[in-house]
């Protein structure tokens, strides 16, 4: 290497697929020696982590930070002859430059992953004339823009209403209220001999859901914070025990019809409400009044196979309970029960208690 | 319509509904026992009262739904109602 050759420490192509390589550290300091094939810095791809080697012997004089991600090609380092930094690097057009150089060249550079994207989807390169590279990112960038844009065999599938309100009252909650989880496994044989101790005494036919509800309804009352509204302007604390409970519609819609002052009802009454809105459900035929209101919500995946729910607690509500499926084996069964609240109204104690007291009572019913 | 005709339209309409094959049939019929039926669960009470709605065209009283747990009920219920 003579005195005056400045060689760049360039971001490897390490894959077809990636535009871009993270840096992760760099493994020796500035202006350290290093000699052809040190590990100067650890680089990671899509696929893994790797150490970087240097490309000869001399000075390396680090001009990117770690901790960001950086594009294939763009100029990390430099390895000079001397220790002395340079006043000045020699005029390699960075990656940007060389970008923008193309740009006006009309000489559009596709990475290999944009182009299979863009043969996929049938995009026609005059989709990035403003470019002078597409990477993958470009294309999908444009895709969430032209959702129409679609390959041969595809389908638009336009939403329904409903799922559009769902989507919004759900990006809304999870845009907004800063969400905390609870869990707590009860025992599912003291859970189920709860439920078919209630059937045999009343003669009816319940749910554990429909338990869980009831017990909810029963105690709400003393934990006010739990049936609330987080204002800017303070705690609305609802007057109303108002429930909803989420109903897995056939066609995959997610609805949460409302049992309205659920604490005046009995265990059955507040069954037989859940069954009518099951009914509804099944013949399409839930009211707008049915689905608005509640003040707090339950949610289950009983018969799913699914152990633990981590629901999205819903707008203008403080907390959301979820039981999962029953699991474990033999005599160590159970089913778990998950609080999701609204973590500026609750603290983690106050929905613990909560949380302890609904599976107490639920159980208490056993005795 | 006579009790007998009306247990035959709801043990048809559940054993549609429940999809439930001969011996099921058989233990749906034991009018008070269809707690032995496994298909018959709290998860599939609703779809079970839709089935016997649409069989006799009546609309059943949500209130009463958890007290409808076998054929009995559902008859004696119909009988009220029809």
């Amino acid at each position: 290497m003579s005195e005056t050759q400045i060689i760049p420490v360039e971001i490897p192509r390490q894959t077809a697929n990636d535009d871009t390589m993270f840096l992760l550290e760099w493994l020796v300091g500035d202006a350290s020696q290093v000699r052809a094939g040190d590990a100067i810095c650890k680089l990671e791809s899509s696929k893994a982590a790797f150490e970087f080697s240097a490309p000869c012997d001399g000075f390396l004089h680090i001009i990117s930070a770690a901790g960001k991600d950086l594009p294939v090609g763009e100029t990390i380092a430099w390895i000079t002859s001397s220790a002395d930094r340079p006043g000045q690097w020699p005029s390699k057009p960075t990656h940007k430059q060389q970008h923008a150089a193309a740009a006006i060249e009309g000489d559009l550079k596709i990475t290999a992953k944009a182009r299979s994207l863009m043969e996929k989807h049938n995009i026609a390169d005059d989709a990035f004339a403003n470019l002078s590279l597409v990477r993958e990112k470009d294309v999908l960038e444009y895709l969430q823009k032209n959702p129409t844009t679609a390959v041969d065999g595809d389908k638009l599938q336009p939403h329904s209403h409903l799922q559009l309100q769902t989507a919004k009252v759900l990006t809304k909650s999870f845009g907004t209220i800063p969400h905390s989880y609870l869990s707590k496994h009860v025992s599912a044989a003291s859970l189920e001999s709860a439920v078919e101790k209630i059937c045999l005494k009343d003669d009816i036919l319940i749910s554990l859901s429909d338990l869980l509800v009831s017990t909810i309804a029963g105690i709400l009352r003393d934990f006010p914070k739990i049936n609330s509204t987080w204002l800017d302007a303070g705690l609305m604390l609802h007057r109303e025990i108002a429930l909803g409970v989420a109903l897995n519609q056939n066609d995959g819609t997610l609805v949460v019809p409302v049992i309205h002052n659920a604490d005046s009802l009995s265990l059955t009454e507040i069954a037989g409400k859940i069954r009518g809105f099951q009914k509804r459900s099944i013949r399409n035929r839930l009211t707008v009044e049915d689905l608005t209101g509640g003040h707090f919500s339950v949610t289950t995946m009983i018969g799913t196979g699914v152990s633990q729910v981590f629901p999205i607690i819903y707008p203008e509500q403080a907390a959301i309970l979820a039981i999962g499926d029953r699991w474990g084996c033999d005599d160590n069964e159970y089913y778990t029960l998950t609080l999701a609240f609204d973590h500026r109204i609750l603290n983690g104690a106050e929905a613990g208690c909560f949380l302890k007291a609904v599976c107490d009572r639920m159980l208490q019913e056993k005795k | 319509m006579t009790r007998d005709e009306i247990k035959d339209k709801v043990v048809r309409a559940i054993t549609d509904v429940l999809s439930l094959d001969s011996q099921e049939e058989e233990i749906l019929r034991d009018e008070n026992y269809s707690g032995g039926l496994t298909k018959w669960t709290s998860a599939t009470h609703a779809e079970i009262i839709v089935a016997v709605e649409d069989a006799f065209d009546i609309e059943i009283d949500e209130m009463r739904i958890p007290g409808l747990n076998n054929v009995a009920r559902i008859i004696e219920y119909i009988q009220q109602t029809v």
